[in-house]
Order: C-alpha cells, then structure tokens, then sequence
C-alpha cells in the first residue's frame, strides 16, 4: 500500500512537466493507472489508500500543497481542504475505490471479457472519482458550474481515461500471468529474444527522444536542473517499464510453454496421468499456445485411453488351454512305435550318461 | 560335461534361431566355451544371422556328417576371430551349419536321418572342442527328427509367443519332453506385447506348464526391424533385453 501511494506520487511529480491545461492542475500522469491498478489487484481499501495518499504525495513534491494552510476563508476546516486539495485527494481515492469493486466480487483478468468489464470500470472509476473531485469544487471555490465542468471535470476525465485505459489493461494482463513463485521462466530463451527486440525497437527511441528533450531543456533557464532530472527519471521509468513489460509478457508466454514441455516429457516416460492431460485440456486463453496446449492435453489423454484400452484387453486375455485337446495330442505322439523305442532309447542314454558322470566323481 | 541346450518351439515363426544365435553370443563373451549347431534342416538360418557367406563358403556342413560325406569336425566354422572383431571380447565361438543348398534340404525333408550319428556328432564335438555349451536349432514342431533329438538334450527351452495357439501346442511340447525325460525344462515368452503386465504373464505361464520360466522378452522394434541381418545383442549391446537375455543365459546354465 504504501509502496503503491510512493509509486503513483513519485509519478505524478515526475510527470507533472506536461500541463494538459493551465488551469485545475491536470496533468498527463501515466501515474493514474498506478491506483487503479493496485484497486484491481488488491480490493478498495487498498485502491483508495494508493490513490489519495499517493496524489497527496505527488502534490507535496510537486509544490501544489500550501503550508501551513492558507486561512482564506476562516473556516479551518475549508482552509485545510483547500490548501491541501483534499477533494482532489479523494477523488483520486475514489478511483481506486471503484476499481477495487471488481476482485470483491470474484472477477479475474483472464478473457477478453474480463479485461472489458475491467475497462468499464476504470471509466466509471475515473467519472466517479474526478466527478467527486471537481463538482466539490463548486461549493468550496465558489467556481460555477461551467467553468468546473469545461476546465476541470472534462479534461481530467480526458487526460486520465487516456493514461488509465492505456496502461491498465497492460499491467492486469501481466499480473493475471505473474507468477513470482517459479523462476523457471527465467531459463527462457523467448524471455531474452523479447527483451532483446523490444528493447531496440521501442527503448532505444525513447531514450534517444529524451536524450534531445533534455538538450532543448537546458536551455531554458528557470528550473531547468529539476527539469532535467525529471526527464532523466521519466526516461529511466519509461525503460523500466519497457523492460519489465517485456519479461512479463515472454514469462506469459514462455510460462505455459514450459509447462507444456514438462508435460510432454511425463508423456514421453508414460508418466503423464489422465488428470494431467484433462488439466491442459482445459487450459484457458484464446491465444495460440492455449490452443496448443488444449489440443496437446486432448492427444494425450486420447493417447492415455488407447494405451489403458489395450492393457485391459491384453489383462484380459489368460492363458487358456483345452486339456483334453491337449492330452489327446500328446496320446497322438507317444502312442506311436517310434516314440515308444525313443523313450527306450532315451532312458538306456540317461542310465549310461549317469553310470559316466558317476565315474566322473569316482575318478 | 558339455551341456546340451535346445530352444524348440512349437510353431514355426517364434524366434528360435534368432534367441539360440543370440544366446550363443552372450554365453561366449561371458567366457564360455561355446558352440552352436544348425539342425533346423528345412530352413537353416544361423549363417545368415552370422553374416556369414553363402553356401560356397560351406565345404561341408551337417547334412554332409549324417548322410557320411564328411566328419562333423569338418564342418566346424570358428567364429572365435568374428566374435572378438565384432565385440573386442575373447570368446570361444563354434558354430556347424546346416546346408542351404535346395537338394539337401529336399532330402532331408525326404529321408530320415540316422538319429545314432547325430548322436555322435553331438558328443564329438563336445570332447574335441571342450565346449561347455553346445546349443541347438530345430525345427519347429515335434516331427520324428526334433523328438529325436530331445534324448541327448540337458535343457530344452520352450519358446512361445502371446498367442493362444502357441500356449496350447507348448503344453504339449513339454508333456512330450517329460516322457523323454529331458532333465531341465523352461519356457521363454517372446514377442510379448508391451502392455503386458510381464511379472504377471511370468506367473502364469509357470503355473500353467510346471516349469521355470526363463524369461519374458517384450516386442521390440529394434529386433524386428533388424529382420535377421544382424545379432541384436552385437547391435544394440546396451538395450534392456540384452539384459533380460543375459538372465536367460543363467536361467539355462542353472541344473
């Protein structure tokens, strides 16, 4: 929780460069998808407490926050609220609020489904919240009702659906695939070509990009130092983001690979049990490899039956002999003259061959 | 003492020549003196399963000793230097093949044999050469030549298949040998289907006949698609059922 309000206040300074519009103090801020996310992860306790404390966070670093309180009104309790912009506050709170709904009613963020309820609610998280925010406003800073909806509700809303519906999903797509308990994944040949390739093609530019930012920055005077290490980290986020989006992403695919390897292994033993075969066959995802790994469990559990089919039919067949068939063969052979004198003949050869060995031990 | 072991079976088809050339081998390269006899006249297989050449490289063979063209000794092959070429190990290899050649075999199937000079044959070779094994291949079923033969024998090993018709004609192969008084019988299950439970398939085939089962070799590709070109055990040396060939081996040379 309080990694999560340290995260989305750290953010939202970094980024509080780019002013979407002079006034109400909304900012692009990628940050807002940060309590949103923890709401979806970890319920509405959670997601309130990373919204406010962080947003309250990201105002005390950025400046936003007058202290000691301003005593414009008289009312200290106004005063606070004002000066501390704690409707704002709120509201960011509120975000994370709506979105922790979601866990407590046993949804997850599996199917293509789940992530469009998903994005409903970070829709009507964020009306919620910067609804709260804004239209508090009115009778706090005596503004009206125009200027609240046209210069703070709407382009907060704007700013912060664009930066929630761009980042959410991403981040619920991995952590529903997070697995932190398993570092197989971290064998992964898939793991180092994705990192490889994203790395290039995306964070190389973006590290150019901010590379020429700060260039053109440093020459504007006032702020220019602080505005540099804000490009600098927001590069450096940007990276890490990149990075470890990547990994998550190849562990989401390389993950369920693995397990698809292993389960071909126990086949190839003729370990694999019925039940294993039904687990793959029942995998999720509408993606290739869940395909595979549907079609795979379904070979083998086919593969499984045939082979347990098999071994009942041969279980079941016993050795079965027609006795009187039997004897009468044998009556067949040794009711004849030839194997009467064989018989003769072999017993003379056992008693001579017995009388020798006993020689033998006489010697 | 030389001990005569025989792998009869009762069909035609169950591997005989193959198991009797391969147990050969095993028994020569574990240090035994061994030799191995070729009396399945109406198809003799072992020079094939040898590698060894056609019938000009046979001067003389079985057939010529029991019709009295030559003395068994001469028709002796050392496959000794083969042995150790194929295996680097210093075994002691005799083998004495039967003819090829379509006339002899044509006469075999027409006359009988003189059963006495087998006999001596037999008991030739196992003085002149100090075997201590001497191993023989039948032919399939109990004809008059294969009864007779059952007399001089120490062991016969009954090889069957999973096949019904097998396991009753192995019955009476063993009933048969009883009266002649062969003193060691066991059966040896061959091309056994892999998802027989084989422990299990062992206790009822001992149960069933009485007597010791030497071993139960499950089906293999690799043997089968050898097609008798080669020794499965000089080909594949590390395969499981050289083991279990091994333990046939011993199962044989116990009295």
């Amino acid at each position: 929780m309080g990694a999560g309000a340290l995260l989305y206040g750290g953010m939202s300074w970094l980024t509080n460069i780019f002013p979407l519009n002079v006034a109400g103090g909304v900012d692009i801020r990628p940050g807002v998808a940060v309590p949103m996310f923890f709401g979806f992860a970890f319920g509405p306790l959670v997601g309130f407490v990373v919204g406010a404390l962080g947003n309250l966070l990201g105002d005390w670093w950025s400046g936003y926050i007058v202290y000691p309180p301003d005593p414009a009104t008289g009312n200290v309790v106004v005063d606070v609220i004002q000066s501390a912009y704690l409707n704002w506050q709120a509201g960011n709170g509120l975000m994370g609020l709506v979105a922790g709904v979601l866990p407590t009613l046993g949804y997850r963020y599996r199917t293509l489904t789940d992530h469009l309820r998903a994005a409903l609610f970070i829709v009507l998280g964020i009306i919620v919240g910067m609804g709260f925010a804004a239209f508090t406003d009115i009778p706090l800073d005596n503004l009206d009702l125009e200027f609240v909806w046209s210069q703070e509700f709407l382009p907060a809303v704007r700013g912060n659906l664009i930066n929630a519906l761009l980042l959410v999903p991403i981040l619920l797509f991995n952590y529903e695939r997070l697995d932190l308990r398993s570092f197989s994944w971290l064998r992964s040949g898939l793991l180092r070509r994705l990192l490889l390739v994203i790395l290039i093609s995306a964070a190389l530019p973006v590290a150019l990009l901010g590379f020429f930012l700060t260039q053109q920055t440093t020459g504007v005077k006032v702020g220019s130092t602080e505005l540099t290490i804000k490009l600098a980290f927001t590069i450096l986020l940007t990276l890490v983001f990149t990075i470890a989006n990547s990994a998550l992403v190849a562990q989401s695919i390389s993950r369920p690979l693995l397990r698809l390897a292993e389960a071909a292994r126990l086949m190839e033993a003729g370990e694999l049990s019925a039940s294993q075969a039904g687990e793959l066959e029942t995998a999720e995802g509408h993606d290739e490899i869940g395909h595979l790994c549907r079609v795979f469990g379904r070979m083998a559990r086919e593969v499984i039956s045939r082979e347990q089919d098999l071994r009942r039919q041969v279980e079941e067949l016993r050795i079965e002999i027609d006795v009187v068939k039997q004897q009468q063969q044998v009556a067949e052979i040794t009711e004849s003259d030839y194997f009467r004198s064989l018989q003769e003949k072999a017993r003379q050869m056992r008693a001579r061959l017995s009388s020798a060995a006993d020689d033998e031990t006489e010697d | 003492m030389t001990r005569v072991v025989c792998v009869h079976s009762f069909r035609h088809g169950a591997g005989k020549s193959n198991l009797t050339a391969n147990l050969a081998v095993l028994w020569a390269m574990e240090g035994r003196r061994v030799g191995v006899m070729d009396a399945d006249f109406g198809s003799p297989g072992l020079p094939i399963l040898f590698r060894l050449g056609g019938e000009s490289a046979l001067p003389c063979t079985l057939n010529d000793h029991l019709h009295g063209r030559c003395d068994i000794l001469d028709a002796v092959r050392d496959l000794t230097p083969l042995l150790r070429l194929r295996t680097g190990v210093k075994g002691t290899l005799f083998m004495v093949p039967a003819s090829s050649r379509a006339e002899d075999i044509a006469r075999m199937l027409r006359e009988h044999y003189d059963l006495d000079r087998l006999r001596d044959g037999i008991h030739r070779l196992s003085q002149y050469l100090r075997l201590d094994v001497l191993i023989v291949d039948t032919h399939a079923g109990l004809s008059e030549e294969t009864l007779g033969l059952f007399p001089l024998l120490d062991v016969l090993a009954v090889l069957l298949r999973h096949d019904r018709w097998d396991y009753q004609g192995t019955g009476v192969v063993i009933e048969v040998a009883r009266r002649l008084e062969v003193p060691r019988m066991v059966v040896i299950a061959n091309e056994v289907p892999v998802h027989v439970d084989r422990d299990r398939l062992k206790a009822q085939l001992q149960s069933t006949y009485g007597c010791a089962v030497a071993g139960v070799i499950p089906h293999s590709d690799e043997w089968l698609a050898l097609a008798s070109g080669d020794l499965f055990v000089l080909r594949y040396p590390e395969h499981p059922i050289v083991g279990l060939l091994r333990q046939i081996c011993r199962s044989l040379s116990e009295s």
